[in-house]
């Protein structure tokens, strides 16, 4: 047997010890949770403690513009410079567009979060955003850069926006896989962030990723508890239990 | 080869899954060459008991061939490598789909481009798509690899992981549902022991692709107290009675391990310990061996022997003897042996039940002593099994129940009437007298007994530490003389309050007769549907057992070769009873359902857990009954906290032994998992399913609103205060 690859570290000690080490390198990961729960801070943690080791990371902005993603993290004091974001979040157009189906200018170049402010940076495509577009974007991308952490946050609103594909669900499901496979093909560990469903509906990215890490945030009285749990873990021994975790000034603090 | 202990969990002409454990549970493994599904959520282990089912395979030298649609074969190698060096010789083949190009590309047949290769082949690395075209991987052409692979290969151990993503990714164009019934269908033509994954979320309805499975062993997890619980349960298992009771389980490096003295109520979700009431261990019955019947017949005689010197009744036995000679008379050597051994069973059970009822008697003469004596020796031996034994035809044969049937014609003390022609076989009955049903003392009755006696269960290895089958199945006629053989049956008889006498008694003895054969070997003819008898709830009255037709071998052969019978005694052939139809609930799905914690007797038996009283009671999982299934069967749904007999039809053909859950509720109202759309509505003569049980969910999921786009809070203010928490 080959030596067992080194783990990817997510950035917060006490995940990767629920972990069993970290993450397994190249695979694509689920992180779940509900609005307010920490997932995309806990993914931008994952993409800095990338570039606390020298790789290249990325950031697929769709919730969120990459620039409100700035300001949330601006308090912790991570250094986002180097974070390569590409602009997939459909912005105000989208509201528009489920009226009539317009194209959206969703992507564009890559754009270092430093660049952010320069507006003269602009899509090359009216692409909807979807996953095909985001899919064949990173193509590029990936021929000239060599990312090894891909964030893409949230697969649920890339669903939600993508109208076309919602209608097609196997056109979608194929969608995704392909992209992951893409990325895992890269060498890439992927992060995807996403909003829990209807728990009797199975998605694609819950059959494909290897992994899936939960936030929870519940409200007792007028504190708010929070938890994370790994939900599962192809291939590692890991920690089932629900920890209790909270975000302070430094970052998260789990147990 | 497979070393001894694990040969022995396995029945005659049964599939081994891997874990032995598992064996036991279906007592003896899996029947060959049908599909059978591992259903449940992600990460509670399907892979990984797949794979174990196929290293299995490979310790036992066959040919196992994986086909992954999900995680690429460098990730399962990597993750699966302390299962084993046997996964270096499972072969796998890659039909995970390529990247999409999104251009014109040529597309190639997936059986062109790619082979198997073994595990011990495979890169470190992911497979890369090829640049100049890629694979799209339809079920069709998969089916088309499969039948090639096939042909170039003789294997005799397939798993598809998973079906899932074989109808998510794989059915373009197609129904998934119908995609997957064809695809299960085509399995089903290929004649070899397939296994398949399934995701599904929760412990949903049974879909109609589902339903052409042989068989399925769910996964269950939820969450307790903030821990994960882990519960393996077989949903259904098409051709043999099964233990369909929640067990819980853990992962490990080296597999699943079950742990099987522990059972999970499956709607209160309470553990519950076995302890003395065990799930019947397995019928490891091999195949009969021309072994010698005459043996097992002197045994008998001698135990009849000794019955009579203490006064103790043996009806049933005389009913199984009876069967046996109907047997051999329409020569049935099978049906026939497996009457006699009932009859020995039957006739050691008579002894220790009267043991545990009159066990502070003295023991009177010396006589009666020796007598006491001898049986619970032999009650002893017969805890490691009954050898196997056949009814060989030979005339010692003859000549032994000859003698047998000259014993029973004159029984010491039991005023019976003609015993029936056509006699109703004492259901065998397996699975564990219910764990606390107070079951009264039997209906003393009529002839078959039926009944699972009193409160002490009356086949259970007496310590709870199950008793692992008696090693070694003899591959070749052995004598059988040792009871303590080849792991055969399963052991029907607690152990007896050893050395305690026994008085006289004149009353028919209650045994558990169930017991006796355990799950029939269903082997090529099963005939006898088993139907388990047991009381579903204390009070109830037992009921007689339910008429069986007589043993009515499917071949009955020509009699040429085969001795005749002397012609008995006219009063040996008398007409048979008429028996009542009797709605008994198996004793399996008594225990399936566990005991609602109300109508719960005997709490003694029981530990509760704390948090019972604020765990929600939840409904069952869905019955197993698919369309191959004998359509006659009907089941009424018990009222929820009490159980009621439930109705079921003498089956003609026994092939199908269902183990039904009780439905509770009403269809699911959500969803069905997995592709959305376009599941085929379950067919009608399903009456049940389940609420989509939803463990912990609660807890699990967070409230969310998911029809609104809800941005992450970035408002800056909240970022300010990060003194509490952060914004997320």
């Amino acid at each position: 047997m080959e030596p067992a690859s080194p783990r990817v570290s997510t950035g917060v000690p006490g995940l990767d010890r629920m972990l069993g080490g970290g993450l397994l390198p190249g695979r694509p990961y689920l992180l779940t949770g509900g609005s307010g729960s920490g997932k995309s801070l806990l993914a931008m943690r994952f993409l800095v403690a990338g570039l606390e080791v020298g790789e290249e990371v990325l950031l697929v902005a769709v919730d969120e513009p990459p620039t409100e993603i700035v300001e949330n993290v601006r308090s912790f004091g991570w250094d986002l410079s180097s974070v390569r974001t590409l602009d997939a979040n459909p912005g105000v157009k989208a509201i528009k567009r489920m009226s009539d189906v317009q194209e959206i200018r969703a992507l564009s170049d890559a754009k270092s979060m430093r660049d952010l402010s320069d507006p003269s940076k602009k899509a090359a495509e009216p692409d909807d955003i979807s996953i095909q577009s985001i899919h064949l974007k990173l193509r590029q991308l990936m021929g000239k850069t060599k990312y090894a952490r891909v964030v893409v946050d949230s697969i649920s609103s890339i669903r939600r926006f993508a109208v076309k594909l919602s209608l097609d669900p196997q056109a979608e499901r194929t969608e995704i896989q392909s992209l992951l496979r893409f990325l895992s093909e890269q060498g890439v560990t992927t992060l995807i962030t996403a909003t829990p469903g209807n728990p009797a509906l199975l998605t694609a990215e819950e059959v494909l990723t290897r992994g899936e890490i939960l936030l929870t945030r519940k409200w007792v009285g007028d504190r708010s508890i929070r938890q994370m749990k790994i939900v599962r873990m192809r291939g590692s021994a890991h920690d089932t239990e629900r920890r209790p975790f909270t975000i302070t000034q430094q970052g998260f603090q789990v147990g | 080869m497979p070393p001894e202990g694990e040969l022995a969990a396995v029945g005659p002409g049964r599939v081994s899954t891997g874990v032995a454990a598992l064996d036991e549970i279906l007592y003896g493994g899996l029947v060959p060459s049908r599909p059978y599904l591992i259903v449940g959520p992600s990460g509670t282990g399907k892979t990984t008991l797949a794979l174990q089912f196929l290293c299995e395979g490979v310790r036992r030298g066959e040919n196992c061939l994986l086909v992954t649609l999900e995680e690429p074969p460098n990730e399962m190698k990597t993750n699966h490598a302390s299962l084993g060096p046997e996964l270096d010789e499972v072969f796998v083949f890659d039909a995970i789909p390529d990247v999409m190009r999104y251009e014109r590309a040529p597309f190639k047949d997936i059986a062109t481009v790619r082979a198997s290769t073994k595990f011990k082949d495979v890169g470190s690395e992911i497979r890369k798509t090829p640049e100049l075209s890629s694979v799209e991987v339809t079920f069709t052409a998969l089916e088309q690899t499969l039948k090639l692979e096939i042909a170039r290969r003789h294997y005799k151990r397939l798993v598809i992981d998973s079906l899932t993503a074989l109808q998510y990714f794989c059915m373009k164009g197609v129904d998934e549902s119908l995609g997957a019934q064809s695809f299960l269908r085509f399995l089903s033509d290929l004649r070899i022991t397939t296994v398949l994954t399934v995701e599904s979320p929760l412990e949903d309805i049974e879909t109609p692709e589902r339903l052409l499975a042989r068989g399925e062993v769910r996964l269950f997890r939820w969450e307790l107290d903030g821990k994960t619980v882990r519960a393996l349960g077989v949903e259904k298992l098409r051709g043999s009675p099964h233990d369909a009771r929640l067990h819980p389980y853990r992962i490990s490096g080296r597999g699943i391990d079950i742990q099987l003295d522990v059972t999970i109520s499956r709607d209160t979700r309470e553990l519950l310990l076995r302890g003395a009431e065990t799930v019947p261990a397995p019928v490891l019955a091999p195949e009969p061996q021309l072994a010698d019947l005459a043996d097992g017949l002197s045994s008998l005689e001698q135990d009849l022997k000794d019955l009579a010197t203490l006064g103790i009744s043996f009806d049933p036995v005389r009913a199984s003897v009876l069967r046996a000679v109907e047997d051999l008379k329409h020569g049935s050597l099978r049906e026939a042996s497996q009457a006699m051994r009932s009859a020995r069973v039957e006739a050691v059970q008579a002894f220790t039940t009267h043991l545990k009822r009159d066990s502070d008697e003295a023991p009177g003469s010396t006589r009666r002593a020796a007598a006491a004596e001898r049986l619970a020796t032999r009650s002893a031996d017969l805890r490691g099994g009954l050898p196997p034994t056949s009814a060989a035809g030979s005339p010692s044969v003859t000549a032994g129940l000859e003698r047998v049937l000259a014993l029973l014609t004159h029984p010491p003390s039991v005023a019976s009437p003609a015993p029936p022609e056509e006699v109703a076989l004492p259901p065998p009955v397996a699975p564990a007298k219910s764990r606390s049903r107070a079951t009264p003392a039997a209906p003393t009755a009529v002839p078959p007994q039926v009944h699972p006696p009193a409160p002490s269960p009356t086949f259970v290895p007496a310590p709870p530490p199950r008793e692992p089958a008696p090693p070694s199945l003899p591959e070749s006629t052995s004598p059988p003389a040792l009871p303590d053989s080849p792991g055969d049956e399963l052991d029907p008889l607690g152990s007896p309050a050893g050395g305690e006498a026994v008085t006289e008694r004149k009353e028919t003895p209650v045994t558990a007769d169930g017991a006796v054969i355990g799950p029939p070997p269903l082997p090529v003819v099963a005939e006898r549907t088993v139907e388990p008898p047991g009381p579903a709830t204390p009070g109830e009255p037992s009921a007689p057992p339910t008429t069986v037709p007589a043993p009515s071998p499917a071949s009955v052969s020509a009699d040429a070769g085969r001795p005749k019978l002397p012609d008995f005694p006219a009063p040996w052939l008398g007409p048979a009873p008429v028996m009542p139809a009797q709605e008994v609930p198996t004793a399996e799905e008594v225990d399936m359902v566990g005991i609602p914690p109300a109508a719960a007797p005997a709490p003694k038996r029981r530990r509760r857990s704390a948090s019972t009283s604020s765990r929600r009671k939840q409904s069952v999982p869905a019955p197993s009954v698919g369309p191959d299934s004998v359509p006659a069967e009907a089941m009424a749904p018990p009222k929820p906290k009490k159980r009621a007999p439930r109705k079921k039809k003498a089956v003609p053909d026994a092939t199908t032994v269902q183990e039904t859950t009780p439905p509770e509720a009403a269809a699911s109202p959500s969803d069905p998992p997995g592709p959305s759309g376009s599941r085929g509505e379950p067919p009608a003569s399903l009456e049940a399913s389940s609420d989509p049980i939803l463990p912990g969910t609660a807890s699990t999921v967070e409230p969310m609103n998911p029809a609104v786009a809800e941005p992450e809070p970035s408002s800056v203010e909240e970022i300010k205060e990060v003194g509490s928490d952060g914004a997320s």
